[in-house]
């Protein structure tokens, strides 16, 4: 083996033994907090896979939107709430006496399907063009031809979802306290909205 | 151009260009207004419709480069969703009126979710399909929750979230499974490169050196091929996690009961209807364009559901007292009767009619039943069976009603459920492997006998309430009557709707 | 010492257990964020899946198909989580229960 070759090795044990641990924490850590913060581990870990398989603009969107935007979400959600521990999996039995051999039946099922699958693939990859503007171009050609409807459709869930979270979470303080209260509010909503 | 011919998405577009003026409209109308939106959604349903109707009667076209396919098959099933979008929202007006704000986003994130679903009927694409599919879930949860005042919505809506998007993190990981598979997205590509290659001729990269240590330590050569085979079944078997969630099949039905309690009445009624014919046309595309290359077991699997569906539905929906929960278990049981149609549908295209028509009487006594349930909790001020108690009584009419909405879901003639069920049972005894299969449907239509005839039981022989009903919403009374006339006009006259499905699909 | 390069395998194997991770937070966590976690520890290991088989799939398909998947899952995963913490916030403000399975206003 010549020293890339170990070097390869070496960048993705690496990488995917951090990912791993941290994956662990999210499910093993009791407090809550702490768990988020594994997963945001975990997160820039398999941002870093992708930076190995030359995926560089999921890289980025991976640290941008599910590291810099959905963990950090999830933070804020935790400190809004009160109750933040749950005693984690070793605080409760309940669920483990099931969920652990459950999960190990799937996970060794999953394994040995991986495992023994006929993959039509290269060994080495790389078959992707190595020049990660190259990539980045392609992805954005098909997005705009093979993948158009789902480019278009990811958009208008996006709204949908937005819509769905402001509704689900605003303040509704106006209870039955008639119109005035009530249009006094959306005035203040339209104002802010502005 | 990728996009050759947008006109054949034009059910589509308009349909969502609804939802967003729905939505807009709702922004610029003054308060006293705010009927005008929603009135907006239910006329201007008319428009995808006209679309839809258009294109029926056309050759099969697929269009954004084969990721979307518009087929006679897709056409009954938007209709129906359509159909059911509307008939949804006329009985959702006076659910509504204590509602503060909110009101014209109700009726967008309806449209959406019906959009989503007309999605998910033509979706030919991994992506696509699972685009749509989270766009109906997402939607359906807000939905759930949208009485955020009521705390059973509140806990309902939880719960649908966290059991949904479980489920369909699940099937995201099968569905990337079958990309891996099949190395592109479209999923008559994946069929293509199976029937092309099959596993024998496959250039596979694999550790040979784990199998020949298999073998060396003494395991048959025969089961260590069949591992190699593994895959496809297991990533079929993920997707299915996903899709049973959605259509509420009993191992992954859990969900359901809670979300049909909790929600606000409308809601259930399109989450036992909408969802299921979204995920039936869904199933359906995969077994016609997969069959028998890669789905060769699908059927037994399915079958195997179909069962413990139907007799887990109607077993659990003899103990409940809240006649939505009720409704919520007769709703998973008529999921496992449709899957009966889904499992011959591989072979046989009767079975393929035989859905779409069982799915066309769902709609209409099952949104029936809901419409009867609203008028009599907006009156007794509760959902549970015993508010029903002696309705003979005091609305003769309303029971009347109800009657045959009940009797048309346990399949007795001369109603729709009738129809629907001779239809799916007819196919799988002409099948003959599947036979057996409506046996075990005849044997639980007698067992949901019992639970539909309580309710009758309790609304002639119970002891009528003091209050009598005063408050008649014309929604819901339309709705009511629109669905007594398309239970039984399907009952008495099935020739029309079968020539028009057999001419159609 | 000679090690197989690092392949598709390897990918899918970390992948499994990023999945069974989230499948066992999922199961176990009594917080319903805590599930939430498990929900986007699962997506991310189909994101590693799909990269992995667009990066190692073979010349004849040199598309990126599987990338593009897993933006619009990143996307998806956004707005799942916007409408999830919505709904939980919703839901923990106005009970005293941390662990879901004491949601008992409805029969679990």
């Amino acid at each position: 083996m010549t020293w890339a070759d170990w070097f390869d090795q070496l960048a993705f044990f690496v990488v995917a033994g951090i990912t791993i641990v941290a994956a662990a924490g999210v499910v093993f850590v009791p407090r809550i907090i702490h768990a988020c913060l594994c997963l945001l581990v975990a997160l820039i870990g398999i941002a870093g896979l992708y930076g190995l398989m030359a995926a560089h603009l999921l890289l980025a969107i991976q640290l941008l939107v599910y590291a810099g935007g959905i963990a950090v979400l999830i933070l804020f959600a935790i400190m809004l709430l009160h109750r933040r521990s749950d005693g984690g999996i070793l605080g409760g039995t309940r669920n483990l006496i099931i969920g652990l051999p459950a999960t190990v039946i799937v996970w060794f099922v999953v394994a040995a399907a991986v495992i023994f699958s006929k993959w039509h693939y290269l060994p080495g990859g790389g078959t992707v063009s190595p020049q990660a503007d190259s990539n980045v171009r392609i992805i954005g050609e098909l997005l705009l031809s093979r993948h158009l409807l789902a480019f278009e459709l990811v958009s208008v869930v996006m709204l949908m979802a937005l819509v769905g979270a402001i509704i689900i979470a605003r303040e509704d303080r106006s209870t039955d306290s008639g119109q005035q209260v009530a249009g006094q509010q959306t005035g203040e909503s339209g104002g802010n909205a502005q | 151009m990728p996009y050759s011919n947008l006109s054949v998405f034009a059910p589509e577009l308009s349909l969502c260009g609804l939802a967003i003026l729905v939505l807009v409209a709702d922004l610029i109308v003054p308060r006293a207004w705010r009927r005008l939106p929603a009135g907006l959604a239910a006329v201007g349903l008319v428009v995808p419709l006209y679309f839809v109707a258009r294109l029926w009667q056309k050759a099969p076209q697929s269009e954004f480069m084969g990721a979307y396919a518009i087929d006679g098959l897709s056409g009954a099933f938007k209709i129906l969703l359509l159909v059911t979008g509307f008939l949804v929202i006329l009985l959702s007006f006076d659910y509504l009126r204590k509602l503060q704000r909110g009101y014209g986003e109700y009726f967008a994130l309806l449209l959406f979710s019906l959009t989503g679903m007309m999605l998910l009927t033509g979706a030919a694409d991994l992506i696509v399909i699972y685009l749509a599919f989270e766009m109906i879930s997402l939607s359906c949860y807000v939905l759930t929750g949208y009485m955020k005042r009521d705390p059973r919505s509140n806990e309902a809506a939880l719960k649908y979230f966290l059991y949904g998007a479980a489920a369909s993190g699940v099937m995201l990981y099968g569905i990337s499974l079958l990309y891996g598979l099949g190395g592109s997205t479209r999923i008559i590509d994946i069929a293509a490169r199976f029937m092309a290659s099959g596993p024998a001729a496959a250039v596979a990269v694999q550790p040979a050196f784990l199998q020949s240590a298999l073998v060396q330590a003494g395991v048959p050569e025969l089961y260590v091929m069949r591992l190699a085979g593994l895959m496809m079944p297991l990533a079929v078997v993920l997707v299915t996690v996903g899709l049973g969630f959605k259509i509420a099949m009993v191992p992954f039905h859990a969900w359901a009961p809670d979300a049909y309690e909790g929600a606000p009445t409308p809601i259930t009624a399109f989450l036992s209807v909408a969802p299921k014919v979204a995920g039936f046309a869904l199933i359906l595309r995969l077994l016609l364009v997969w069959y028998p290359e890669l789905m060769g077991h699908w059927p037994a699997l399915l079958a195997s559901l179909a069962t413990i569906t139907m007799f887990g539905g109607n077993l659990w929906a003899i103990r409940q007292t809240n006649i939505k929960r009720m409704l919520a278990y007769s709703s998973i049981a008529h999921a496992g009767y449709l899957l009966i149609g889904v499992v011959v549908a591989a072979t046989n295209s009767m079975g393929l009619h035989g859905i779409i028509v069982y799915l066309v009487a769902y709609l209409f006594m099952n949104l029936g039943a809901f419409a009867i349930v609203l008028l009599v909790a907006r009156n007794m001020d509760g959902e549970e069976i015993s508010d029903f108690s002696g309705l003979y009584h005091t609305a003769p009419a309303l029971a009347a009603v109800m009657i045959i909405f009940l009797l048309s879901l346990t399949g007795i003639p001369p109603t729709a459920g009738f129809l629907g069920k001779l239809f799916i049972f007819g196919a799988a005894i002409g099948s003959g492997e599947w036979a057996w299969l409506a046996v075990v449907g005849i044997i639980n239509s007698a067992i949901s006998l019992y639970y539909y005839m309580n309710v009758a039981r309790v609304m002639y022989f119970g002891k009528p309430g003091e209050q009598v009903l005063t408050v008649c919403p014309a929604g819901v009374v339309v709705v009511a009557v629109v669905c007594l006339l398309g239970t039984l006009g399907l009952g008495l006259f099935p020739g029309l709707i079968i020539k028009l499905i057999q001419q159609c699909v | 010492m000679i090690l197989p390069p690092v392949g598709l395998l390897h990918y899918l194997i970390l992948s499994v257990c990023l999945f069974c991770f989230g499948l066992l937070a999922v199961i176990t966590r009594r917080h319903a964020i805590g599930i939430l976690l498990g929900i986007e520890l699962m997506l991310n290991s189909a994101n590693i899946n799909l990269v992995a088989f667009s990066h190692f799939l073979s010349p004849p398909h040199p598309v990126l198909d599987g990338q593009v998947f897993a933006l619009m899952v990143i996307a998806l995963a956004a707005c799942e989580a916007a409408v999830g913490l919505a709904i939980i916030l919703r839901f923990y403000r106005q009970t005293t229960v941390t662990d879901v399975a004491d949601a008992k206003l409805l029969k679990w």
